[in-house]
């Protein structure tokens, strides 16, 4: 029992000033002042419960808690109460340009001067540590250099080096050199995103990222063997997102840590490049932790050749307009668009795939089933909903022998036209184990009665899988509503999520 | 103390742990579950949790809360990586948000000192993030009337640091 005693009483010493060693409710606020209330000890829980309570929450734990605010508002908490005052200072500082509240008031180089402005303020405000700083890529290089030189950022763990476009097109100029200290951190980054900067020319392939996790480039020119030479020297990468990216024609994917894959490519070719400095190629030679390989364009004839990845579990966006990415697998299993070409070998990793599709096509998406036979998950967005999918008499003889393990399937675009039905009836029917199959519709298509009518028009009480639930849906969010944007990856850390896919709003 | 009770074990074999709060309520508990707390890992270790575990600065309705979520997250740990999993995974989160939204002030903050005190990481940052969403997109009144924090600043203080960080308070 002394035992026991000792180690209760050597926890309370680590719990700080705050708490006192006996009963919580002892721990009564330390301004209450009026002697009526001194005098309520019975009351005194009741008493804390209305008054400040969060004050006396030990200062770890509000630091803790104010780490987890915008920049803005953990600034502001300096004012609410003296116990605030000091505590942001000492928090490590996140200083995320994307939160600072300037947005309202300018537009163009005037936001850009303003964000500039607020930067510096916090920088020279706050004495750092700077955990994780994100800034504009469109700010002038020296006043870049100025921040990423204060001593506040030493040791940085995350930088976030952003262009700003709002969806905009690049600039038709080439990117400018990095500013020239971007790269001192190297040695303790866990994440960094580099937009808007030439790589050509600076020495990237001679440093060494032992500590980072999660590399993004976009919008950034490097060459193809310096790419190489920096995936190599990242010897802990887990998630790497290449977008519209150009100096490099292949890619080849070497990597004992990689497990997620990001690639978009340009939407459009950059004239003033040579065709041999655009993304064409990308090879998966030998990546045994790699799960996610995402190809984040619509358009696109990327060719993707999966050689070695024993984990892979996840594909999307797989594609058929333009010419569609050409995918192998191993050396004879291809696709094209969203068509299997040949079929030798069975992915049976795979679980999750997404497909965007022209037009809905039952045909090939039974052909990808049976080229991943072990899927789970399967995302479906298409633009038209025309079309033929009848399959009871073409594919008779077929369901009985193919065993389908669908648990989860997502329809976009769903407008309950009679291809549509025809298609969704397919996993209605046949889909054993299916969990949940939800139909996104267009707010436009919805009207009242519309679920009604859908429930029996795809013979719901028919279901094969009696557990399986059905969700009609005309949340919208950006990813619903861009057919340009397959997957809601906007960043090098979306690609960290378990099911990339999956609407996270 | 009943040494006999506190040494009782489960079908499976698994040892079990009396927990026991301020207010003298007692938690019988398996290992792994209790071992979710480092505190009580590290007493466990210690072999000095054999009469029970007494926790004097959480009570026992705070404790209830800290069991029932240890006991959802218990297979967590264990089964890691196993993808038979998913679906109690996808339960687990849904445990969580309704524990952590329906918490009023009072409780949410003791719960923080249950975690903190306890060692519970997953527990205390979710808690954490709570308060810390509560406050995101507020003013410091906001703040301040959101969670009864009285302002002891003299106006001339609060201008003063208004000042100091003039590009937080601009509207």
């Amino acid at each position: 029992m002394g035992h026991v005693k000792k180690s209760v009483l050597v926890a309370h010493e680590s719990h700080g000033e705050v708490n006192p060693p006996e009963k919580e409710g002892g721990g009564s606020p330390k301004r209450r002042r009026t002697e009526a209330e001194e005098e309520e000890e019975d009351d005194g829980d009741e008493e804390a419960a209305a008054g400040d309570l969060i004050g006396n929450l030990p200062d770890d734990i509000l630091r803790d808690i104010i780490a987890r605010l915008p920049t803005r508002e953990a600034c502001t908490t300096q004012v609410l109460a003296k116990r605030w005052r000091h505590l942001w200072r000492s928090t490590p500082l996140r200083l995320d340009y994307r939160s600072l509240p300037l947005r309202r008031h300018n537009k163009g180089n005037a936001l850009a001067v303003a964000v500039a402005g607020v930067i510096s303020a916090v920088l020279s405000a706050h004495p750092g540590p700077c955990r994780c700083l994100c800034v504009p890529a469109d700010s002038s290089r020296d006043t870049v250099d100025t921040w990423l030189r204060s001593a506040a950022v030493d040791n940085l763990q995350e930088l976030e080096f952003l262009s700003n476009r709002g969806g905009a097109p690049p600039p038709p100029s080439p990117p400018p050199p990095p500013p020239v200290s971007l790269f001192r951190f190297s040695y303790t980054l866990h994440i960094a995103t580099i937009s808007r900067c030439d790589l050509q020319h600076t020495t990237v392939h001679e440093l060494r990222f032992p500590r980072l996790k999660h590399l993004g480039l976009e919008d950034v020119t490097i060459t193809e063997a310096s790419l190489h030479a920096m995936i190599a020297r990242c010897p802990l990468l887990e998630c790497l997102l290449l977008a519209r990216s150009v100096g490099f024609r292949r890619v080849r994917i070497n990597s004992p840590s990689l497990r997620s894959l990001g690639v978009l490519v340009a939407r459009r070719r950059i004239a003033a490049l040579p065709r041999q400095t655009q993304l064409e190629e990308i090879i998966v030679e030998d990546a045994p932790l790699l799960e996610k390989l995402l190809d984040l364009a619509v358009h696109n004839n990327l060719r993707l050749s999966v050689i070695s990845a024993p984990k892979l579990e996840t594909i999307g966006c797989l594609t058929d307009r333009w010419f569609g990415p050409r995918i192998m697998f191993g050396t004879t299993t291809v696709f094209k668009g969203v068509s299997v070409v040949r079929l030798t070998e069975a992915v049976r990793t795979v679980r999750i795939l997404a497909i965007n599709m022209f037009v809905l096509n039952l045909a090939k998406v039974i052909d990808l089933m049976r080229c991943f036979p072990c899927l789970e998950k399967l995302y479906l967005k298409c633009c038209l909903s025309n079309g033929n999918n009848y399959w009871r008499c073409e594919y008779q003889t077929l369901i009985k022998i193919l065993d389908i393990r669908l648990k989860t399937v997502e329809l976009e675009n769903y407008r309950g036209t009679k291809p549509q039905i025809d298609f969704a009836q397919f996993f209605v029917l046949n889909a054993k184990v299916l969990e949940s199959m939800k139909f996104v519709v267009k707010s436009e298509d919805y009207y009242d009665g519309f679920v009604a009518k859908q429930h029996k028009m795809l013979q719901l009480d028919k279901r094969a899988s009696r557990c399986a639930r059905f969700k009609f849906t005309t949340d919208r969010c950006h990813h619903h509503a861009d057919p340009e944007c397959p997957i809601d990856i906007e960043h090098v850390q979306d690609l960290s999520f378990t099911d990339p896919f999956e609407c996270r709003c | 103390m009943a040494a006999a009770a506190a040494e009782a074990t489960i079908d499976g074999g698994g040892k079990m742990i009396i927990l026991i709060s301020a207010d003298g309520k007692r938690f019988e508990v398996t290992e792994a579950v209790a071992s979710q707390s480092q505190l009580i890992s590290n007493m466990i270790e210690d072999d000095c949790t054999e009469n029970g575990v007494r926790l004097p600065n959480v009570d026992g309705d705070i404790l209830t809360m800290v069991v029932d979520y240890c006991n959802m997250h218990a297979g967590d740990a264990a089964a890691d990586g196993d993808t038979t999993k998913a679906s109690s995974t996808e339960e687990l989160k849904k445990f969580d948000a309704e524990l952590v939204q329906a918490l009023e002030n009072p409780v949410l903050f003791k719960l923080i000192l249950a975690a903190n005190f306890l060692n519970i990481k997953s527990l205390l940052d979710m808690t954490c993030q709570r308060v810390a969403d509560m406050m995101s997109g507020k003013t410091p009144e906001q703040m301040r009337e959101t969670f009864s924090i009285e302002n002891d600043f003299t106006p001339e203080e609060e201008a003063a640091i208004r000042q100091e960080n003039a590009w937080a308070f601009d509207d």
